[in-house]
């Protein structure tokens, strides 16, 4: 078929994919090998979890970080690299900023999520109330940043691993909506700082997002 | 009474039962209002007519849930909006669900290359397929990526999006669990187009009150939706609501009205058989009307009916004037016989100012002219033939109405009173600074604010606009019109750029004509040169070898394909789209560009001059309409300067004294001036309505100058003259005067015009009748 594979299910990805890749690298192909080695230090300690790892999260949390992202994609003969600044405005601004190898601005403002594209010189705004499985997606991110735990368990099953001097933040999708979109999210960090947030998707593709410390 | 007058009112009564009979059975009463409207002089007119009568735009139904929390709401969408689907009276229904289906997308991604106005002849050059590739692999990096990826190996040029960006001038509404909300999640949305006109009223109103039933339904089952509320607004709703009013105040206003007549007559004449009998010849005169109206047209319309029986009102005072010119000693025919030129002069004269009416050329108001004018001459022929052998014998006022003439006769001392007020009037009208005429027939409806603003808010939310400003552009084939309208597109996107348009719908933007689609084909090379450009583009990109083979067969068959037409859009929301933008008119096709953000209209008018020869009209909906209604307008002055001219001419032939003419004329043209005056003061501007019910102070004028100027002989013969007048001008005053009360503003219009000019004919006749030089009057009225 034209779409390719997933055509029954295209107006659904179609809506729903559209932000979930916002705040992450493009999708890839992963192999298995990388999935499963960080399940070590499975124990929790009692006065170690989730609330906590995102309160200090939240209260150390820069206001702008760096970030580097590597996307592959089956279309593609070697994975493509982009730079650029991931920016939290409290409490529900969240803005993506790519600046190489092109400049291009996503930015969510409550409801509102505007492309803005200067190389393609395009700008469009939408709401996030059209594409409710993103909205539920970025609810997530934004209450991760934002240490609102009670939202991010309503739409993932969260699983913490490792210790705080290195842990790793797990999210599973509950929603059947976002499961076909996503497999997991895999954020990964030391003490209070999140280092890279890895997206797997159903369909094996797989991105990268690794997080320099500080701002530019 | 005899046996012979009760034999004769017997066989009357069952005359008028079965006609009422028959005229409710036999006629048909209309409702849709777009019946009432001109057939249209030019084509484009007749056009706009149409569409206004049948458009999508007055199709429209648009309507909000609200009172619960979202997710309520959009459930209590979702299930009435199916059952809106399945009901079959709509062509389409919109809560936001369906948007395309699968299939749609699938066959316009098939087409893409025939339908994306970014297919050119640089398209699939080199350079320009380098270029895309380059952009390509940006979508891939952006968190477009799922979006666009898959559509990539067979559209490397983004065609699809090409499409899709360019069909997206509608912002749809915020969604909810996959329904449109507006954005503050209050109200979920829906809309709707119905199959039947907006203007049918008939139609509508079922349809409403199905649709009504249907979320009571929707409401009572779904646990917890009880407090949900249904709102809806949009051409069709806001024409039922408007109707209901005005039928609720009539109803209101006319039984208060009724009573309070009812009342006075009883007062007056004291004889519960004399009041009924007073009714007869009005009663007689509106199914007279009736059954004139639908013999000439063929139908009768509410709104005639209504109105008609309000103009007939002049004809209540024919049996007054029979009734107070009796006597202990008089026999009712002769009394009849004695008055009757004096009345029959007044119907005539009458008569002759509705024809102005008749001859408007508005549908409504000829209706309203023919019924006025056949009840006019029903009710003076019974009030003639019938009433005087009907009238209980010996009936005669208990009043005599001496004091009342005695003082109406005073007044013709102060007769220098009536050119003072009018040099007044006149002066008044000369330095006032409000505008004369109503321009804006937006103000004579009848909407309360409460709905315009319901009607704003919604139209907003959904982001339907109401339609103001059009082109229509025509041809002889649909073909044709669509070539036209893309050349014309071509200079709309001119003034869009420079700000004096912000933007345009069009049916070529979704169907190309045959010549577009014909030149994209042409623009796709042959496989060989295209594989040619492709691989020679792709040099040093990271594509996969071999991704984009689907790209190279979709190109090689869009060179072949058939071109688009608009079955393609059969049964989709688009379609019917397309079809309220491209249809057939008399024989010819019309392409309509409705606009948006028209800046200045006057500018823009100009720059359209150079495309005049083409075919092309711009048209001001607001405009055009108020133009329209301000020409039937003048029209109806026209004519009514004549009517007044011919009454003159009547006059003269039977009172065959020129002083005399004019001492009933003068009041009558004095306190039209006066009153015209008044209400300018007040504020009021002048329609069509105002000018009708002139009509109709003129019909009374005349009447009452008439009877004033009557060469009776005896005081008390002059007495119950006057006391007949002022029985006459108290019931009409009453009457219009509770309609003044009415919050409608035609109503208010007629009711107020018709209440003063009531009064200022009955003062003014005073005033200027000829003072009664005999002594017995004069007498009497300077005792002391």
């Amino acid at each position: 078929m034209t779409f390719g594979k997933s055509t029954n299910s295209w107006p659904l990805r179609l809506s729903a994919l559209f932000l979930i890749w916002l705040f992450l690298p493009g999708p890839a192909p992963m192999s298995l090998a990388q999935l499963s080695p960080q399940s070590d230090g499975e124990a929790e300690s009692p006065d170690w979890n989730v609330d906590q790892l995102i309160e200090s999260l939240a209260r150390n949390r820069q206001a702008e970080v760096r970030f580097e992202e590597t996307a592959f994609s089956n279309l593609l003969t070697r994975p493509l690299k982009t730079h650029g600044i991931l920016r939290f405005t409290p409490p529900d601004g969240l803005e993506k900023h790519i600046t190489a190898p092109y400049d291009e601005r996503y930015l969510v403002e409550g409801d509102r999520v505007l492309f803005e594209g200067k190389t393609k010189g395009t700008n469009r705004t939408l709401s996030l109330h059209d594409y409710p499985a993103l909205r539920a997606f970025i609810e997530a991110f934004r209450s991760t940043l934002a240490n609102d735990v009670g939202t991010l368990k309503r739409f993932y099953r969260v699983t913490l691993q490792g210790e705080p001097r290195q842990w790793v933040l797990m999210l599973h999708p509950l929603d059947k909506s976002v499961q076909e979109l996503v497999t997991s999210i895999r954020f990964s960090g030391e003490r209070e700082h999140v280092s890279s947030i890895e997206v797997l998707a159903p369909n094996g593709d797989r991105s990268v997002m690794s997080i320099t410390k500080g701002a530019p | 009474m005899t046996r012979r007058s009760w034999v004769t009112l017997l066989i009357w009564c069952m005359a008028l039962g079965f006609t009422a009979w028959f005229a409710a059975t036999h006629t048909q009463i209309e409702t849709d209002l777009s019946r009432l409207l001109p057939e249209g002089a030019s084509p484009t007119e007749r056009l706009l007519l149409t569409e206004l009568r049948t458009g999508a735009a007055g199709r429209l139904i648009l309507i909000a849930l609200e009172g619960a929390d979202a997710d309520l709401l959009a459930g209590a969408s979702t299930q009435l909006a199916t059952w809106m689907r399945n009901s079959g009276s709509f062509h389409y229904v919109g809560n936001g669900e369906q948007a395309w289906t699968t299939e749609e997308r699938e066959r316009l991604f098939q087409n893409r290359y025939v339908l994306s106005s970014g297919v050119q002849d640089v398209t699939f050059t080199r350079d320009r397929l380098r270029n895309s590739l380059e952009l390509r692999l940006h979508d891939l990096t952006s968190p477009l990526s799922p979006m666009v990826k898959e559509l990539i190996p067979a559209d490397p040029s983004g065609e699809f999006m090409t499409i899709l960006q360019a069909w997206m001038t509608w912002t749809a509404p915020a969604r909810h669990r996959g329904v449109w909300f507006s954005s503050d999640l209050r109200r979920a949305l829906l809309l709707a187009e119905t199959h039947a006109a907006g203007f049918d009223m008939e139609s509508q109103e079922h349809l409403q009150e199905q649709l009504r039933e249907a979320f009571r339904a929707v409401a009572g089952t779904s646990p917890g939706a009880a407090s949900v509320r249904l709102a809806m607004t949009g051409p069709g709703v806001i024409a039922v609501e408007m109707q209901k009013t005005i039928q609720d105040d009539v109803w209101r206003l006319s039984l208060c009205a009724t009573l309070l007549v009812t009342t006075l007559l009883f007062v007056s004449y004291g004889s519960v058989s004399v009041l009924a009998l007073s009714f007869l010849p009005l009663a007689s005169a509106i199914l007279a009307g009736i059954i004139a109206v639908s013999l000439v047209f063929g139908f009768i319309h509410g709104m005639t009916l209504a109105f008609g029986i309000t103009l007939l009102g002049v004809v209540d005072d024919y049996p007054i004037h029979l009734f107070s010119h009796l006597t202990r000693e008089s026999r009712a025919p002769a009394v009849m016989k004695e008055i009757w030129p004096t009345m029959r002069l007044g119907v005539v004269a009458t008569a002759l100012g509705f024809s102005a009416l008749l001859l408007s050329g508005f549908p409504g108001l000829s209706q309203l002219g023919l019924f006025a004018m056949v009840g006019l001459f029903t009710a003076a022929c019974v009030t003639r033939w019938l009433l005087p052998h009907v009238v209980p014998d010996g009936f005669h006022t208990r009043r005599e109405g001496l004091r009342v003439a005695r003082w109406v006769d005073a007044l013709t001392r102060a007769r220098l009173v009536v050119p003072l007020i009018v040099v007044i009037a006149i002066g008044s009208f000369i330095w006032s600074d409000t505008p004369l005429w109503e321009q804006d027939i937006a103000n004579l409806s009848p909407i309360s604010p409460e709905q315009k603003q319901r009607d704003q808010v919604f139209r907003h939310e959904l982001g339907v606009p109401d339609v103001r400003d059009l082109i229509v552009v025509e041809g002889s084939s649909e073909e044709e019109a669509l070539q036209r309208s893309e050349a014309l597109a071509l200079a709309l996107d001119l003034l869009v750029r420079t700000g004096e348009l912000a933007g345009y719908e069009l049916a070529a933007r979704y169907l190309p004509s045959r010549k577009t689609q014909q030149a994209r084909q042409a623009s796709v090379p042959d496989r060989e040169t295209l594989e040619r450009n492709l691989t020679s583009a792709m040099k040093g990109l990271p594509f996969k070898p071999g991704l984009f083979q689907p790209f190279l067969d979709a190109a090689g068959k869009a060179r072949t394909q058939e071109p688009v037409d608009s079955q393609m859009f059969q049964g989709t929301s688009l379609g019917i789209k397309l079809d309220s933008l491209l249809f057939m008119h008399e024989g010819r096709w019309a392409a309509v560009v409705p606009l948006r953000g028209v800046t200045d209209r006057q500018k823009f008018r100009e720059r359209l001059i150079p495309w005049g020869t083409q075919q092309i009209t711009y048209l001001d909906l607001k405009e055009e309409s108020n133009r329209m209604v301000s020409l039937y307008r003048n029209e109806t002055l026209r004519l009514l300067g004549w009517g007044v001219l011919a009454i003159g001419l009547v006059l003269l032939a039977g009172l065959r004294a020129p002083v005399t003419v004019l001492r009933v004329m003068l009041p009558i043209g004095s306190a039209i001036v006066v009153v015209a005056a008044s209400l300018h003061a007040l504020g009021e501007r002048f329609s069509l309505f105002h000018i009708a019910s002139f009509l109709l102070v003129i019909g009374l004028g005349l009447d009452y100058a008439l009877f004033f100027n009557r060469r009776d002989g005896t005081e008390a013969e002059r007495g119950r003259t006057v006391y007949g007048l002022v029985v006459c001008s108290t019931t009409t005053i009453l009457v219009f005067g509770v309609l003044a009360l009415s919050h409608i503003p035609v109503l208010r219009a007629i009711g107020l015009t018709t209440a003063l000019g009531s009064l200022a004919c009955l003062v003014f006749a005073a005033l200027l009748a000829e003072s009664p030089k005999k002594p017995p009057l004069l007498a009497a009225t300077s005792l002391k």
